[in-house]
């Protein structure tokens, strides 16, 4: 979907909440927030700017107008980011753009949507339907809109979910100028697809949810792009290598398991990937489970634990960094007036037997209309598939203003 | 006179022994007593269908600091199970959007899950997070789901009678029979007249007082339900959370659809 197209739904939908007809029920929200990411080390691979310190900001807008002419409930929620040295980092996203209406056992939705499948806490192979924000932080969770329409059929018998989905996004790369890449530069003027209809190809899937007593099962199926591309070497016209994204057309089945024991949940995502031709086959599992350790600290505060292993039968890379990795990691929540959290987490890689990443973020509120969070990550090991990223442990500062 | 005088020495004698069995047959046991006047608080309170109500909670630190919080909370009735609740909270403004959803099952575990904005993602929440304080506040989620009387979920033992205020009351202890409580039992003042809870103290699991809530300003509705507009607990650490409810909906057609997980994404 082009710029033009999206900013005259935005037009379109502010011109409706202007008409006077919605004026109480309309809600705007949004932040605006500054960040910058200071680099311990100097770069190294060519290319890479010598500043220490990235600076940019991102901003969202939330624009709700529920029960438009008591029936639907149209929400639309862009997200712009500007990082001042790495290009790579600045994008525009439709997180959301969507139309919805519902029945006593029916919802129908169309437009641009983030929709989260699976249990997992670091890795889910099962979270299909939305391309990932790579350049937001490289362990984020941030994932970008995707244009689908859904119906949700709802019985005792569980909950049925059918998407049809098109304008397939594919990943956004650091560029040249910016850290946290790989040695060989990726060029995506040079994005190829497994069909010819490319990003217009059509998508499906499938899922079924439900929860039996203290078990949570999730089963589903999808059809479309491959989230993660196949990387082909190739090399300009000068002879200097680069790597082109292909997309390739597959099926994915996934499993989603989940099983609450009072203080401690268990849970599973697996997943089979084949591409349509039938010649690739590939498969993710993730196990793992967290536990509530509140009643060992005092003062309402919540501790959980998290231990996890994720398992895919893909190499590993900057792309797909976890591949035989198992993860322990904790969340404390001071569950005080500034709502604090503390976050933190590692993981080892059990085929390398060293740790690649570790992970620490801070967040607190200020005032009722600030919030700051500081973060590190910290690349350990620098080897294997973070060799190109060796140098590139860092700090994040973000302020975050609310309105 | 000989006979007056026996007959005047039975009824004396007699009389304490004749009255503690009325008082014992007239009013049962104190467990079913206990039991009986919360059936009465929970019939009284059924029919509701659903209600809407925005809520407004103050956090007072016994430093004088305070903090505000604002929500939305819908509640569903469920036939035969209870409840189905959806808080969602509109400031400040970093947890706008955060809704949690909570079935509050009248004898099985709650369920609960919460929708994180900032990750479009819907996460089951473990039991034992009920135990834990529900934004800052001295509510738990546990105190909030118990304000949906569930009466499986207690064993009952009527106290004593009691004013409260002025208001004659019925004093009864419950006892949680639910699993991992903060609580080992809770004190709860029942208005004999109305049926409705006015004032509840909660005993930590070494059956030291740990905080009191008390509920004010009630208003009788249409559908002949009476609700308070303020709740306020207080910790005995002097630290405490004032809930005040407003703008009560009632019966707007709210059905099982609005309180699925499917629902919670905005």
């Amino acid at each position: 979907m082009g710029r033009i197209y999206r900013v005259a739904l935005i037009a379109c939908a502010v011109g409706v909440a202007f008409a006077g007809r919605l004026d109480a029920q309309v809600s705007l929200s949004g932040d605006l927030s500054g960040e910058v990411r200071t680099f311990v080390d100097a770069p190294v691979l060519p290319g890479e700017k010598s500043t220490t310190a990235q600076p940019g900001f991102s901003g969202e807008v939330k624009f709700e107008a529920p029960n438009l002419f008591d029936r639907f409930d149209v929400t639309i929620n862009p997200y712009y980011r500007y990082d001042a040295v790495d290009s790579g980092r600045s994008i525009f996203d439709l997180h959301t753009a969507k139309i919805a209406t519902h029945g006593d056992r029916w919802r129908f939705k169309a437009g641009y949507d983030v929709e989260f499948w699976g249990v997992m806490e670091f890795v889910n192979p099962v979270n299909v339907l939305n391309q990932r924000d790579l350049t937001d932080d490289i362990v984020g969770k941030r994932r970008l809109g995707q244009p689908m329409a859904d119906v949700t059929v709802l019985g005792k018998w569980g909950t049925l979910d059918l998407y049809a989905l098109t304008g397939f996004q594919p990943l956004q790369f650091p560029a040249a100028t910016g850290r946290l890449r790989p040695a060989i530069p990726i060029r995506q003027d040079e994005e190829k697809y497994g069909s010819g209809t490319g990003r217009g190809q059509p998508e499906g899937a499938i899922r079924y949810f439900q929860n039996f007593g203290n078990v949570y099962v999730g089963l589903s199926h999808f059809y479309g792009f491959g989230r993660e591309p196949e990387m082909l070497l190739q090399a300009d016209s000068s002879g200097a290598p680069f790597l082109a994204p292909k997309y390739n057309l597959e099926h994915q089945t996934g499993l989603e398991l989940q099983v609450t024991f009072g203080n401690l949940v268990l849970k599973s995502e697996d997943v089979l990937r084949q591409d349509v031709q039938g010649n690739r086959h590939s498969s993710g599992v993730s196990v793992g489970g967290e536990y509530n350790l509140s009643g060992l600290i005092k003062g309402g505060r919540t501790l959980t634990v998290f231990g996890e292993y994720s398992y895919d039968s893909r190499d590993k890379s900057l792309i797909i960094p976890f591949n035989r990795d198992g993860f322990a990691g904790a969340r404390i929540a001071m569950n005080d007036r500034r709502s604090t959290e503390i976050q933190l987490w590692a993981n080892y890689d059990v085929a390398e037997q060293r740790v690649d990443v570790i992970s620490g973020d801070v967040n607190t509120r200020l005032s009722d209309r600030v919030k700051a969070t500081v973060g590190y990550r910290a690349v350990v090991a620098g080897k294997g598939a973070f060799a190109s990223v060796a140098r590139d442990s860092h700090v994040v500062f973000k302020i975050q203003t609310l309105f | 006179m000989k006979s007056i005088r026996v007959a005047l020495l039975t009824v004396l004698v007699a009389w304490p022994a004749f009255l503690a069995a009325t008082t014992l047959t007239a009013g049962d046991d104190p467990v079913s007593q206990g039991r009986e006047i919360f059936a009465e608080v929970a019939a009284r309170n059924s029919g509701y269908g659903d209600q809407q109500a925005s809520v407004t909670m103050q956090l007072r630190r016994k430093s004088g600091a305070t903090t505000t919080r604002v929500m939305n909370i819908a509640t569903l009735e469920v036939a035969n199970d209870g409840a189905r609740t959806i808080v969602s909270f509109n400031n400040p403004l970093d947890v706008k959007g955060t809704a949690v959803l909570t079935y509050t099952h009248s004898a099985a575990d709650d369920e609960q899950w919460i929708y994180l904005p900032a990750f479009k993602r819907v996460k089951q929440i473990a039991d034992a997070n009920k135990t834990t304080s529900f934004m800052g506040s001295e509510f738990t989620y546990e105190d909030l789901n118990s304000l949906n009387i569930q009466l499986p979920k207690f064993d009952y033992r009527f106290l004593r009678t009691e004013e409260l205020d002025g208001a004659p009351c019925q004093v009864v202890e419950r006892v949680p029979r639910y699993a991992r409580s903060a609580y080992k039992r809770q004190v709860v003042w029942v208005d004999r007249e109305r049926s409705i809870v006015l004032k509840i103290e909660y005993y930590d699991t070494k059956d030291v007082l740990a905080k009191t809530l008390s509920l004010t300003k009630f208003r009788k509705y249409p559908s002949s339900q009476w609700r308070a507009d303020e709740m306020s607990m207080v910790s005995v650490s002097g630290d405490a959370t004032l809930l005040t409810w407003r703008d009560f909906k009632f019966k707007s057609g709210l059905a099982l659809n609005d309180f699925s997980v499917s629902a919670l994404k905005r």
